[in-house]
């Protein structure tokens, strides 16, 4: 809705909290997601979204631009996330582990379920390159961001994101059919 | 056999449902929301001009190690910071400047105790923190004129 982030930007500004709940609960995902295509794991992934949420708070009166807050706060997560990396607390987690990695029962027991498929999915998925993988990340989070969310997350030009998605989804395509053939 | 376009649907629904198990953990948005606590209430901000951990090639110190170092800036008043780390313990060396005696006191994420230094009359000042998180500094002017709080760091 036009107009709503200004409105929920400026009330958060002011200490009110249900305004701030409204603005985490429309982000908590594009931040998640954009830590988790910088492949942090998910202890390091949650400090990168604290310091995202910290910085909005400390700027909630100097955002210029709240209808673009997505971006702006995937640009800051993006940076948070090379500040980690750096700091070399970063442990390089199996890609089982990034992928699944979640304390809810209910998610394990999807796991299994769909263990098989998701095993060639993801085998197909390690064989992409990293660049790949961050981008479809993003794209298929559970709520997709835009592509100016997208582009912030991963400090590439909007204009690239169509073409190197539709490369990266080929690509993955035919691993996954190659995977099939062999199997026959 | 389906068009391309087709196909790519279908890996993406592929995708999307194997992502659906990573989505953001309760805890992580219950703390963005417990994060509005930290607004400024009576304190200028001192942003962050340069954390050398983001620097392409890192200052070296004698010796060879990498010492990281951070600054902030509140108009006139600049804090810049070395962080030591000794396995989880952080001493954190500090310049105020101009150089003012003032007391400083570290605020944490995780704890609601804080950790206080007054800097001395260079204006230097040294904290030692048993743990790492995401820290701020607030400067209390002991005169007048409003305290200043520096941005948020992961140290």
């Amino acid at each position: 809705m036009p107009g709503e982030l200004p409105t929920l930007v400026s009330e958060a500004g002011s200490g009110n909290q249900a305004a701030w709940g409204a603005i985490v609960d429309r982000f908590s995902g594009l931040v998640w997601s954009t830590a988790r295509a910088h492949r942090l794991g998910a202890a390091e992934a949650a400090d990168a979204a604290q310091s995202t949420w910290l910085r909005l708070v400390e700027n909630l009166d100097r955002i210029e631009d709240p209808e673009r807050l997505g971006a702006w706060l995937a640009t800051t997560a993006r940076r948070e996330c090379l500040r980690i990396i750096r700091m070399g607390k970063r442990e390089l987690p199996s890609d089982e582990e990034w992928m699944f990695e979640s304390d809810s029962g209910e998610a394990i027991e999807a796991r299994l379920l769909t263990r098989e498929r998701d095993e060639s999915l993801w085998r197909a998925f390690d064989e992409i390159e990293e660049r790949c993988q961050a981008l479809l990340r993003l794209v298929c989070a559970p709520e997709p961001p835009s592509y100016e969310e997208v582009a912030a997350a991963l400090g590439i030009p909007v204009g690239a994101i169509g073409p190197t998605r539709a490369r990266c989804l080929d690509k993955l395509r035919r691993l996954l059919d190659e995977q099939q053939a062999d199997l026959r | 056999m389906d068009e391309p376009e087709e196909q790519d649907k279908a890996v993406i629904e592929q995708l999307r449902t194997a992502l659906a198990a990573d989505a953001t953990p309760a805890r992580v948005t219950e703390a963005a929301k417990a994060a509005l606590t930290w607004r400024r209430i009576d304190a200028e901000l001192a942003e962050l001009l340069s954390d050398s951990v983001l620097d392409v090639e890192p200052a070296l110190a004698r010796g060879g190690a990498v010492v990281r170092s951070v600054s902030f800036s509140a108009g006139e008043t600049i804090i810049e910071l070395e962080v030591h780390p000794d396995g989880e313990r952080r001493t954190l060396l500090g310049q105020l400047s101009p150089v003012a005696q003032r007391t400083i006191v570290i605020q944490h994420t995780d704890s609601s105790a804080s950790v206080s230094a007054r800097s001395d009359e260079l204006g230097r000042f040294r904290i030692t923190l048993e743990g790492g998180g995401t820290v701020r500094l607030r400067i209390a002017d002991d005169q007048a004129g409003p305290a200043v709080e520096t941005a948020w760091i992961p140290i």
